[in-house]
């Protein structure tokens, strides 16, 4: 969690801003004012694992708000390559003294409407989402939560409300790296999983239940009344940022869906059923065509698939880690 | 420079289109311009098609091709 980030990232080839010790710095090592003075300049390097995101913003409530979402990232203040160019502004005019505002804007473009200036993160991560679900076209995003645990992925395609963030969240509270609480990154070429790690994005109840699960977990500031209710941050943890270049086989296929006083289920799917929810679940798979259909067969026939059914996210936990200690569940080929 | 001498120099990745041969000497730094300017001036399918006719995409450094391939 944020507070126990200190341990760096030596592999970071852009950093030129390091420690003393020539490591480069995380998001938590570093002053709020160095976090401001870097996205004011030339900006701040985040690298996602599957993608690099270059962030510039004068906006004042968003160094301290970068710095618990993203608190285990390094430090990055300069960098030779960025796929994302992103530019948080204050607007010019009444709207930046009077109920202020912040503007998203990408490569010259501003494809949202402005949002309240102190609503900057939640701007900039679904901004953030939203650029790389037009961009990563050499990957099929499935809109999915991804976690690994013992070289292979745990793949949760869902629909907006079924838990999948915070199944997502708890898990990699649990022992599971975090790949992505929204992008399953399939790299069809490569046959694996690329991480695309940003904070796990919390709504309304699922917030309470992650700061119940875990008390120590790193979440950031809550923010009421967003377009999807209040939404708070969980900063990946220091094992997910240090992997965060470190592909994964898939493993298998688990469409969660949250329901109240239901007991945990968890009943196995066949492939068809698989296929339709990845291929209704992705950002492009239409977009990639025989790429995208190719990609999504073969983890519907390589990937045993299930549905889990739950109220209790404990519960629901352990019934993942038994199936994923299951002998039956071997690695994909 | 002129404004419109500074323009054309700005410009110029738009002729690897007709000669997708000068990609080679593009630097990162180039490459991270015209992903975006191709972006934003919906040419970068265009160039992407124009380079890998010509055998050049393996020539590309990683980052940028990957956006080509993309288009």
């Amino acid at each position: 969690m944020a507070g126990s980030c200190a341990s760096g990232d030596d592999s970071e080839p852009r950093a030129v801003i390091a420690g003393t010790d020539g490591r480069v710095p995380t998001f938590v090592e570093v002053s709020t004012e160095a976090v401001r003075a870097a996205l004011a300049g030339d900006g701040l390097w985040l690298d996602l694992g599957a993608a690099v995101v270059r962030v510039r913003s004068d906006a004042p409530a968003l160094p301290p708000q970068l710095q618990v979402a993203y608190g285990c990232h390094p430090f990055v203040g300069a960098g030779a390559w960025a796929d994302l160019h992103i530019h948080l502004a204050r607007p010019s005019g009444a709207r930046r003294w009077l109920r202020p505002q912040v503007i998203f804007r990408c490569d010259g473009a501003q494809p949202f409407e402005p949002f309240p200036a102190d609503t900057a993160l939640p701007l900039l991560e679904w901004g953030g989402n939203w650029l790389i679900g037009q961009r990563l076209n050499d990957l099929l995003l499935l809109h999915a939560g991804a976690v690994e645990r013992d070289g292979r992925v745990l793949l949760l395609p869902a629909t907006p409300g079924s838990g999948k963030s915070t199944l997502t969240a708890a898990l990699s509270l649990s022992g599971w790296r975090l790949l992505s609480d929204e992008f399953g990154a399939f790299d069809p070429a490569a046959q694996v999983f690329r991480a695309v790690l940003k904070p796990v994005a919390l709504k309304n109840a699922s917030i309470a239940v992650i700061r119940e699960f875990s008390p120590a977990a790193a979440l950031g500031p809550e923010f009421p009344k967003t377009r999807k209710g209040t939404v708070a941050h969980l900063a990946a943890g220091p094992d997910s940022v240090l992997r965060r270049h470190e592909p994964a086989v898939p493993g298998a296929i688990v469409l969660p869906q949250w329901r109240a006083g239901s007991p945990t289920r968890l009943e196995p799917l066949e492939p068809e059923t698989a296929f339709s929810a990845l291929a209704f679940n992705a950002f492009n798979y239409k977009l990639l065509g025989a790429v995208g259909f190719d990609a999504a067969v073969h983890l519907a026939q390589h990937c045993p698939a299930f549905r889990l059914t739950y109220s209790d996210i404990h519960e629901a936990i352990g019934t993942l880690a038994a199936l994923w200690d299951d002998t039956a569940l071997s690695p994909a080929t | 420079m002129t404004d419109a001498s500074h323009i054309a120099a700005r410009l110029a990745w738009v002729g690897a289109i007709r000669d997708p041969g000068v990609v080679g000497s593009w630097s990162l730094p180039d490459w991270e311009r015209v992903v975006r300017l191709g972006r934003r001036l919906r040419l970068l399918a265009r160039l992407a098609e124009r380079v890998e006719a010509a055998g050049l995409l393996e020539q590309v450094p990683p980052q940028p091709r990957r956006h080509l391939v993309a288009e």
